[in-house]
């Protein structure tokens, strides 16, 4: 079966007063029904500007894209816009960090979803009114039918993400992209946010591609990963598997400085050094050159692209693969010498 | 009647030293205004009698939730906000009469965002030499040696004297910000979520410098922050706060590891463990409800609203934070873990 999302060799550049920011740089990422996929990466990573792109929420003009975002048959990327906002909220939804910007803050949030669900179907106002306060319920906000007619500010911060997700999943999307969805929250609403998230969209049969800089989420939601620097997808593999053996350099030094609550105080972090590079000029070859510990001129990393390797690899189920989109790879030209630099992981 | 003195034990473990800084039951509630002529119609209670205390060489972490009063506290404990009442002491004196001048020499503050705390028209040259020029009275000109020694002390180099704040990345910023508090050479830094809007690979080196200068000068920190994960990284102490008050407060360990109240249980489950299997195979403590409001917080314990061991008692008085064992780890609450 095909996968449900598809996005193959996606470039995004933006025009700037400085010259183009090349943000994303040839991106391969497969969402099949039932994933919940993280993206990680630090900031300027183009983790954001990915997620974006499959929805074509891009400022035209000057914006360049190139590559595919297959959706089904369609090629999302040359879709036309009316074709895009049938696609929105209807089949792809989206969730955003910051839930108070992204609600209109002078209609209720209740009207809200009821404009959602009736741009999208030929609902009448009361059935959308009845639809919005399921959803409303189904996401665990008390006393829904009276909620409903709140305003955005009436809502603490946890609720407001609530009804952003509320409002996401009202036209049964099958797959909803959650853009850093639980930054904004305090730690212990972000634990409950996140497992409404994986929960109702499980119930609705939706996959989810989560977009996160937090490893901790990832451990916890997803059970496919991709590791974005500069860009590029350095690292794809089973969630479990990237953990279990993380297989990029720039995947192991996240790992390395990481502070971990469960870990003893005097376990030493390990900064990565150097600065992430500018995205108006990405260093050549494999980007992450510049601050990699184990980088080599012979090897080619300053000069030649690395490309995430495929070797047939075992899933958890023992079942074995030998197709891209279920493998473990790294984008790597020195992977021989990572098991090396894992062993500085696990001390 | 005979009185009953202590035990020879414990008055030779009191602590001889003086801490560098302590807070005694300080309070800070803010007025609200509203009405027709904007009069005080309630008061947020921010702080509401925190008392603690940081040593040489110390490492405090203070956390808690957005809301619990952790940065106005910080603030409140530099006088840049005055406390409502309470004592702040600075090498045991009342910093109520210290002028301001000294205090400012003796305690610093590093902000979160270090670009908003530097002024964009200045070089980082300037800014680093205005310390010195406001408490020793030198000239811009006789202090360069210091502001190049002080840029290699934070991992810069001595050439970027001459650029501007916006130049920098976040981390340099930071190091930046931690550079000018360092010029004065205070014995004791208050940092206010310093390494929060860092990229991972980036807040371990802020962290590992914090370390290293900690390790060298024994500046005394007081590190506030939401993330649990750093401040257990950082801290020899910790001070868990629930709306405007200490609920907890221990060793590091004490505070990880054996956590008596059952917010920091609380918070500590909802923490994310980079691990898929721990991950799956932990037992998280879902809290209901929301923080209750800071203008009328609930009787006796703050935390029984959401707490599921609250009983009538919670409500009726409010527990006080004693350390029961007599090992530095205090807790407030009727009905510990």
């Amino acid at each position: 079966m095909p996968p449900l999302l598809q996005i193959e060799d996606l470039h995004v550049g933006f025009s700037t007063e400085d010259g183009v920011v090349q943000a994303v740089r040839g991106v391969d990422i497969a969402v099949e029904e039932g994933d919940v996929l993280a993206i990680v990466g630090e900031s300027g990573s183009g983790k954001s500007v990915t997620a974006l792109s499959v929805l074509g929420l891009h400022p035209k003009g000057r914006t360049t894209i190139s590559g595919r975002v297959m959706w089904g048959d369609e090629d999302l990327v040359t879709a036309s816009d009316e074709r895009l906002r049938r696609v929105r909220g209807a089949e792809i939804a989206m969730i955003f960090q910051d839930p108070l910007s992204a609600l209109n803050p002078v209609y209720t949030v209740g009207r809200q979803i009821m404009e959602m669900v009736r741009a999208h179907g030929d609902v009448s106002k009361s059935a959308a009114k009845e639809r919005a306060i399921e959803m409303l319920g189904l996401v665990g906000i008390p006393q829904p039918r009276k909620r409903v007619d709140n305003y955005p500010h009436e809502f603490s911060g946890g609720m407001r993400q609530r009804a952003m997700i509320a409002m996401a999943l009202s036209c049964d999307p099958k797959l909803v992209i959650a853009d850093e969805p639980t930054t904004a929250l305090d730690v212990t609403v972000q634990a409950q946010v996140l497992e409404l998230l994986v929960d109702v969209t499980n119930r609705q049969g939706a996959a989810v591609m989560l977009i996160t800089h937090d490893l901790g989420v990832v451990a916890g939601m997803a059970n496919k990963v991709a590791v974005m620097y500069a860009g590029k997808v350095v690292e794809q593999a089973a969630a479990v598997d990237m953990f279990d053996e993380p297989s990029h350099p720039y995947t192991i030094g996240l790992l390395r400085s990481l502070p971990r609550v469960d870990a003893d105080g005097d376990a030493q972090l390990i900064p990565i050094g150097g600065q992430p590079p500018s995205m108006l000029n990405p260093p050549a070859g494999c980007a992450f050159h510049p601050r990699c510990p184990i980088a080599l001129r012979e090897a080619g990393c300053d000069t030649v692209i690395p490309t995430l390797y495929h070797t047939p690899s075992e899933l958890a189920s023992g079942e074995v693969v030998d197709d891209p989109i279920h493998q473990h790879g790294a984008a790597c030209w020195r992977r021989d010498e990572v098991a090396e630099l894992l062993g500085t992981v696990r001390g | 009647m005979t009185a009953v003195l202590p035990p020879v034990d414990a008055v030779v473990d009191a602590p001889i030293t003086t801490p560098v800084m302590e807070a005694i039951d300080v309070v800070k509630d803010f007025p609200v205004t509203g009405g027709l002529f904007g009069r005080a119609i309630g008061q947020v209670h921010a702080v509401s009698g925190v008392s603690l205390h940081v040593n040489r060489s110390e490492t405090l972490g203070i956390v808690g939730e957005s809301g619990c009063g952790k940065s106005t506290f910080g603030r409140v404990m530099l006088r840049l906000i005055t406390a409502t009442s309470g004592t702040v002491k600075l090498g045991g004196r009342d910093t109520a009469e210290m002028p301001n001048k000294e205090l400012r020499r003796r305690a610093q503050m590093v902000f979160q965002d270090p670009y908003a705390s530097l002024n964009p028209r200045m070089t980082i040259g300037e800014v680093l030499a205005e310390p010195f020029l406001v408490h020793q009275g030198k000239k811009a000109k006789e202090v360069t040696d210091e502001v190049s020694a002080l840029l290699t002390t934070v991992g810069l180099s001595a050439e970027h004297r001459s650029r501007y704040p916006h130049e920098f990345s976040g981390g340099q910023r930071q190091r930046i910000g931690i550079a000018r508090a360092l010029a004065v050479d205070p014995e004791v830094i208050v940092l206010d979520e310093p390494v929060s809007a860092l990229d991972v690979s980036i807040q371990a080196g802020v962290v590992n410098l914090l370390e290293k200068l900690q390790d060298e000068r024994g500046i005394a920190y007081l590190f506030i922050a939401h993330d649990l994960s750093v401040v257990r990284h950082i801290s020899d102490r910790v001070a868990v706060m629930y709306l405007g008050k200490v609920v907890e407060i221990g060793t590091r360990n004490q505070i990880y590891d054996h956590a008596r109240h059952p917010y920091t249980n609380a918070l500590l489950s909802a923490v994310p463990i980079p691990d898929p299997a721990k991950e799956k195979s932990r037992r998280r403590i879902v809290l209901t409800g929301e923080v209750p409001s800071p203008i009328d917080p609930p009787s006796g314990c703050r935390f029984r609203t959401r707490c599921w061991k609250a009983t009538d008692e919670c409500a009726a008085s409010e527990p006080p934070l004693v350390d029961v064992a007599g090992d530095g780890h205090s807790f407030a609450c009727f009905h510990p873990e």
